[in-house]
């Protein structure tokens, strides 16, 4: 008898073959102000906040594969990386420009995202509800009613999630006019600190954490509210 | 006419990580109907990551359902899709109560709902949520009973305690035998269905049921049982997914 039981153990069971489906992906598109007051050390750690990002998601298996990540410079208004996952996505260093046209900057944004959204689904690829993640140190020098509209629109049809980011000088009530959540203002320039919470709250996304709003881990540190 | 079955729910790497309980639950067990019929009843749920009291939820929802089913069976012995929403209807009450007690916001008890109750000429489908019911289709092709919705996110399913009049819950009444179904949870849905076709990735199934069907005494249902949960926890899976997974296998005998 007990030689039955070996021999059922040794049943093949559950097979290792599974399906071929593609990672889920989790887009986030970085929207960054590189207009001439960000100039010196801002600008500094800006870059070094990028770098922790990238650095914090790659340590992370799944969302290394999942999270793909775009970046835009304002202004002028200048892709710097396409959506890519986070071991492709190398962006150079920012560096300061001109001017800070936020709304064409949004618009931008919201533009990759929803092409973003067709190419997955023309593909059968997955995915977690997008974000957009504004940083800005001063006033628009554009029009931005129209993307304000936008943003309002994506939020409500649960198109994206949009985070805005004021640092020392942002102009707090325009992005209150334009952001459905509320802004947070940078406390000095602790940018490192920003994307620290910035990766671990994609992370915690990408790793399939349901629920029916976005749920970010409190911000801590960073914010001066 | 009895059934083999097996099944398992255990926590992912990220809950482990994280030192979160599994969230995922799984019941079933076999009743005598009232007109002496044998009814297998089954309930999977998927407390959301995002909830405080998931693990807790999940497991009221699948106790409670379970009882609600047995009680319907048992005394009437007429299953209708209305029974799938008495049922629901009596989850979402002890998940209320459960959030009145705790004075939590009635969220933290966000969970999936799903699973079967199977007549022998007869099946009862129900889901609310993430997740799949896999049937055989009579032809030993496994088939999805719902497809999955593409359009929506992967971190936006909905859950029970969402409205109490259950617009998003789903079910279909079969009248016609089901001899061979599976049950599971969001966390292998990846692997065992193929997004791009909707159709469910038949290796999965087939080396599982193969097992299954040629297990005919305790023992060997026990072995299978310690193996299906080793395999749910095994690195290939793992490298998969690190979310909580469930699954539950049923072949008739």
């Amino acid at each position: 008898m007990p030689d039955e039981y070996i021999s059922f153990e040794q049943i093949p069971f559950g097979s290792d073959n599974f399906a071929d489906n593609p990672e889920p992906r989790c887009p986030c598109v970085l929207l960054l102000d590189t207009s001439g007051s960000m100039s010196g050390m801002p600008i500094a750690q800006l870059n070094e906040g990028v770098r922790t990002f990238r650095q914090e998601l790659l340590q992370d298996p799944l969302a290394a594969k999942r999270v793909e990540v775009a970046m835009v410079s304002f202004g002028p208004v200048t892709v710097e990386s396409d959506f890519h996952t986070v071991p492709n996505f190398r962006p150079r260093d920012l560096e300061v420009t001109g001017d800070t046209p936020l709304g064409a900057a949004i618009n931008t944004g919201i533009d990759m995202v929803n092409r973003r959204k067709s190419e997955y689904k023309e593909h059968g690829i997955s995915y977690y509800k997008p974000w957009i993640i504004l940083i800005t140190d001063g006033a628009p020098t554009d029009d931005w009613t129209r993307a304000a509209q936008r943003v309002r629109e994506g939020e409500d049809n649960k198109s994206f999630a949009f985070f805005a980011i004021g640092v020392e000088g942002a102009d707090m009530a325009t992005l209150s006019g334009i952001s459905v959540r509320t802004p947070l203002k940078l406390r000095g320039l602790m940018f490192r600190e920003f994307f620290l919470w910035l990766s671990a709250s994609m992370k915690m996304v990408s790793s399939k954490n349901p629920g029916s709003n976005v749920n970010l881990i409190p911000p801590s540190g960073w914010t001066e509210l | 006419m009895s059934w083999n079955m097996i099944g398992a729910a255990v926590a992912g790497t990220s809950h482990i990580a994280s030192g979160r309980p599994c969230e995922d639950a799984l019941g079933f067990r076999l009743v005598t109907a009232g007109n002496g019929d044998e009814a297998l009843l089954i309930v999977a749920s998927d407390g959301a990551g995002s909830a405080r009291h998931a693990a807790e939820a999940s497991r009221t929802t699948v106790s409670i359902a379970l009882g609600g089913f047995e009680e319907l069976v048992v005394s009437v012995g007429g299953l209708t899709e209305a029974s799938v929403y008495t049922a629901a209807g009596a989850v979402y009450e002890a998940l209320s109560a459960a959030a009145a007690e705790s004075g939590e916001a009635l969220n933290e008890y966000s969970a999936t709902f799903l699973g079967a109750v199977i007549l022998p000429n007869k099946a009862l489908f129900f889901q609310l949520g993430d997740g799949a019911i896999i049937r055989n289709d009579g032809t030993d092709f496994y088939t999805a009973v719902w497809h999955r919705d593409m359009d929506h996110y992967l971190n936006t399913t909905r859950f029970l305690i969402d409205d109490p009049s259950f617009p998003a819950l789903k079910s279909m009444l079969l009248e016609e035998p089901v001899d061979e179904l599976a049950i599971l949870t969001d966390g292998l849905e990846l692997l065992a269905i193929s997004f791009d076709t909707n159709i469910v990735h038949q290796p999965f199934f087939t080396s599982l049921y193969g097992a299954l069907r040629i297990a005919d005494d305790g023992l060997k249902r026990e072995t299978l049982s310690r193996r299906l949960a080793e395999y749910l926890q095994s690195d290939a899976i793992n490298s998969r997914t690190d979310d909580d997974k469930t699954l539950f296998l049923a072949t008739r005998i």
